[in-house]
C-alpha cells in the first residue's frame, strides 16, 4: 500500500465529500481512522454482498468476494484520488470483476448447481410461497448471460443510475440499455410466460 | 421524448420512474399523463418488476462484517508500522535492517490470514522471508504471489528488502550484482 501523507487532510475530505459521499471517508481511512472504516463497511457491505450473491448464486462465494473487495479497499485507500469517480462505483466494479473471475473458473459447476434449486412441487399453482417464487427468480437470474445479469442487478436491485451502472461495467449507456432490454426480455420469458400463476397469485 | 422512447424506458428500466434516466424522467412522466393508453405498458413492465422484487436481499452474516473490520484493523496497523519505518530511531545499518525485518514480518503475519489461498502457516512465510533475506533473490516474488497474486505492494516490499540496510551494498533487491 503506497503511503500518502496529505498536508491538509481536512481540506481534502471537504473536497472529496462534495461530489462523492464516500470520498471523505476514504481519506480518513487512509489516515488510519477506525470509525471511518466501520462507517464504510456499514454503508457498503450489504450492497456489495447483494451484488455478489445475485451474480454468483452462492452465499459462501458472495461472502468471499465481499471480503476480498474490502481487502482491496484497505490496500488502496491511500491511493484514492478524489474527484475522478465515485468510490462506490469503484467498489462495485471490483466486486463485479471478482464475480466474473469466479464465474469463469466455475462455469460448469455453477450451471450444475442450478437444478438443485428447482422447485419440485407438483405444480407452481399449488405451491405459491414467497420463498419458492424468490428461488425461481434467483434461478432465472442465474440463467441469464453474465453481463445481462450484471446490468439488471446494478440498475434494478442496486438502483444505480444508468450512467453509474455504465461506469461500473465500463460500457456506454447505449450498450447498458441493450443489456437491460435483453435481460428483462429473458427474465420475462422465464418468469411470466412459464407461470402466469406466479403473477396471478401474487399480490399486485 | 416520444411514444417510442417511453415504451423503451419501460422495456429497459421497468415501470418505476426512479429507475429511469434522470435527464428523461420529467419528460417521460409528462408524456405518460398525456398518453394514458401507455399506462398498460407500464403496468406490464411493473409485473416483471414485482417478480424481480421477490428476490429478497439476504442479511449479511455478522461474522463476515466482523472479519472485514478485523482485517481493516490489521491493515491499518501494518500501514502505521510502515509509516513508523520512515524515521526509525536506530541508525546502525545492521540493527536497522533487523528492525525492519521485525516490522515486515509482523506486517506479513498480520495481513496474510484473510485469504484462503495464502500459504499457511504464517511461520512458513516467516521462514521464507528469512531465507529470502539471506539469498536476496526471488523470495520477494514468491511472497508477492502468495499474498497478492499478480499485484505488487511496492512500498512494503522495497522497504522490507532494502539490502543496503543489511550490509549488502552492491546487490540489487533481486540479489544480483549491480
Amino acid at each position: 500500500m503506497a503511503i500518502k501523507h496529505s498536508p491538509a487532510p481536512e481540506a481534502l475530505e471537504q473536497v472529496a465529500g462534495e461530489g462523492d459521499p464516500d470520498g471523505g471517508l476514504v481519506i480518513k481511512i487512509a489516515n488510519g481512522d477506525h470509525a471511518a472504516v466501520r462507517e464504510l463497511v456499514d454503508r457498503h457491505l450489504p450492497k456489495i454482498h447483494a451484488v455478489a450473491r445475485r451474480m454468483l448464486g452462492s452465499r459462501e462465494d458472495a461472502e468471499e468476494v465481499a471480503q476480498e473487495v474490502f481487502f482491496r479497499v484497505w490496500r488502496h485507500a491511500g491511493n484514492w484520488i478524489p474527484g475522478q469517480a465515485k468510490f462506490a462505483t469503484w467498489m462495485h466494479r471490483v466486486a463485479l470483476n471478482l464475480c466474473y473471475d469466479r464465474l469463469r473458473k466455475k462455469r460448469e459447476v455453477i450451471m450444475d448447481e442450478v437444478p438443485e434449486q428447482i422447485d419440485d412441487s407438483p405444480t407452481p399453482a399449488q405451491a405459491l410461497h414467497r420463498s419458492q417464487v424468490a428461488r425461481r427468480v434467483d434461478q432465472a437470474l442465474q440463467e441469464l448471460p453474465e453481463r445481462q445479469r450484471s446490468a439488471i442487478i446494478l440498475c434494478h436491485y442496486q438502483s444505480l443510475s444508468n450512467i453509474e451502472a455504465a461506469q461500473v461495467m465500463e460500457i456506454s449507456v447505449d450498450a447498458l440499455e441493450s443489456l437491460l432490454a435483453r435481460g428483462r426480455r429473458g427474465l420475462k420469458a422465464k418468469l411470466i410466460m412459464e407461470a402466469g400463476d406466479l403473477v396471478g397469485s401474487m399480490d399486485m | 421524448m416520444d411514444r417510442e422512447r417511453l415504451r423503451q424506458l419501460f422495456e429497459i428500466y421497468g415501470s418505476a420512474p426512479e429507475h429511469w434516466p434522470v435527464a428523461e424522467r420529467g419528460q417521460a412522466l409528462t408524456l405518460l399523463e398525456r398518453l394514458p393508453e401507455m399506462a398498460a405498458l407500464q403496468q406490464d413492465a411493473g409485473a416483471l418488476d414485482h417478480l424481480l422484487d421477490q428476490s429478497a436481499e439476504e442479511d449479511v452474516n455478522p461474522a463476515l462484517a466482523a472479519r472485514i473490520l478485523e482485517q481493516a484493523a490489521v491493515a491499518l496497523e501494518a500501514l502505521s508500522s510502515l509509516n513508523d519505518m520512515a524515521a526509525p530511531a536506530v541508525t546502525e545499518p545492521v540493527a536497522r535492517g533487523k528492525w525492519r525485518l521485525e516490522k515486515f514480518l509482523s506486517g506479513l503475519d498480520a495481513i496474510d490470514w484473510s485469504l484462503k489461498s495464502l500459504l499457511q502457516p504464517a511461520a512458513l512465510l516467516g521462514c521464507v522471508a528469512l531465507v529470502g533475506l539471506t539469498t536476496g533473490i526471488f523470495v520477494p516474488e514468491i511472497l508477492e504471489q502468495a499474498l497478492y497474486g499478480n499485484e505488487i505492494e511496492e512500498g512494503l516490499w522495497q522497504v522490507a528488502f532494502d539490502n543496503t540496510d543489511l550490509g549488502l551494498e552492491g546487490l540489487s533487491s533481486t540479489g544480483d550484482m549491480e
